[in-house]
Formats: C-alpha cells, structure tokens, sequence
C-alpha cells in the first residue's frame, strides 16, 4: 500500500520470509496487518465489522488511518490528543501532591 | 532525540510474563516511541505455537530485572525511560497494541514509518510491553528499539 505504517518481517526455518504492511491506528495505535491487495476503506461505515474491509478506514477528521472499532465509534480523538490530556492530569496531579505537600 | 536499544530474555514465558517492558517510573519525563520489535525463542527448535503480545501496562510497573537501555549512538546521553525484562509480575496490562502468532522455529520483526510508533506517554507508571499471551515453556527473547522525545 502507499505510504504505510509499518512494516512486518516474518523469518521462518531456512530464511523462509513472510512480509507484510502494517497500519498504526491513529485512534488507539493498535496496530493492524495489512492483506495484500486491500485498502482502507475510505467510509468508516463500509468498514466497521465488515470481513471484505478488516483494515478500518480513514478518518476523514484527522485524515489519518485508523482502525475497525475505532472506525466504528464514529468519533475523532487521536491519540495525540488522549496522551497531551493524560500527560496534563499526571502533571497538575503531581503539582497538587507538591503543593500539598505529598 | 537520542534513541536506544533493550533487550530481554524469559526462561519460561507460558504464564503470559511480559519478556521485555519499556517503563516509565514516577519521575521520567520524556516520551518514548517504539519504533522496532524483534521476538522470537531462542530454545532447541521444536514446533510450538506462540501467540505474542505487545501491551500497554497501566498504573504499575510490576516487577522485573531491571535492563539499562543501551544508546545506538554512544555519544547520547544514558536515557530517562527505564526497562526490565523476565518479568515475575506483570504490569496491570491495558490495550493491545500488536498481535503475532508465531512458530517458535519463526522469528519476527515490526518497524514502524516515522510518525506510527508506539507512544509511551510521559506519565508515571505506564509501560510498553512484550509478552506471549500463548507460549511453550521455552526461552524466549525480544528487543526493542525506541526514542526518546
């Protein structure tokens, strides 16, 4: 596929290689094989829970790829955003502690 | 960003024990971005199904041998993020983030594109682990190769 996410090397007895393209989930950076010959569908409705499309879809929020559940809840957060969130509760938790004297 | 490597071994993974977890204690501040993972077992050849596991753990590190994160260019600096390996207690694990079922006579390797790594956010007590959910008891290693950021 054009411009994937990743890459995956299986090495099998006498140097036998199984190949393949990976996608990271731009929602929750699972991440997802790639069948040769499929591609993202670009409508998360024609791809959530539908065998022919298991590669997710694209997010047409933040145009990146995604995959089936996340496909399917129908929402944008990427995970940038859910870590940028988890990282501000860690800090503002950690000043409370030191302000409270933890 | 510096970035490096970890590498870590079980005698006997079948308990679903993480191998190899990259882990953010209560003071690391940085990112760290898995961008390359290598499993496979390093036991006498026999055919037996693994089905491996990299997992996100949540609000505890566990407890493992501690691994010190080796720097692939040796003039950075040692690195914030720890790392341990031959687990005996897990991490509470949280998402999944990749699935490989393997032949234990297989080897395998993901690299990720720049941009698609797996993010270990800067908040205590979070890790990236690898772990065979499925295994026989048979040694097993994994590495791991991240950045910090």
């Amino acid at each position: 596929m054009r411009n994937p996410g990743g890459y995956g090397v299986w090495t099998g007895p006498g140097g036998v290689e199984r190949e393949c393209d990976t996608i990271t989930c731009s929602h929750c950076q699972r991440v997802i094989f790639i069948k040769p010959g499929h591609m993202p569908a670009a409508d998360p409705e024609l791809s959530a829970g539908d065998p022919a499309h298991d590669l997710g879809g694209l997010c047409r929020v933040c145009m990146k790829h995604i995959c089936g559940p996340c496909a399917k809840e129908g929402t944008c957060i990427p995970f940038e955003k859910k870590i940028e969130k988890q990282e501000s509760d860690d800090y503002r938790r950690r000043q409370n502690a030191r302000v409270m004297g933890l | 960003m510096a970035r490096f490597s970890i590498e870590g071994q079980i005698a006997d993974p079948s308990a679903g024990l993480a191998v190899l977890g990259l882990l953010q204690d209560a003071t690391s501040q940085r990112r760290g971005k898995v961008y390359d993972v290598l499993i496979g077992a390093e036991g006498t050849p026999a055919d037996n199904p693994y089905l491996w596991s990299v997992d996100r753990g949540t609000t505890a590190l566990g407890t493992s041998t501690p691994v010190t994160p080796a720097p692939l260019d040796e003039a950075d600096p040692a690195g914030l993020l720890d790392a341990g390996d031959a687990f005996t207690v897990n991490p509470t694990i949280g998402a999944k983030l990749l699935h490989i079922p393997l032949n234990q006579r297989a080897t395998f390797r993901w690299v990720s594109a720049p941009g698609s790594e797996l993010v270990l956010a800067a908040t205590a007590n979070l890790s990236i682990l690898a772990r065979a959910v499925t295994s026989p008891a048979v040694a097993s290693t994994a590495t791991m190769l991240f950045e910090e950021q």
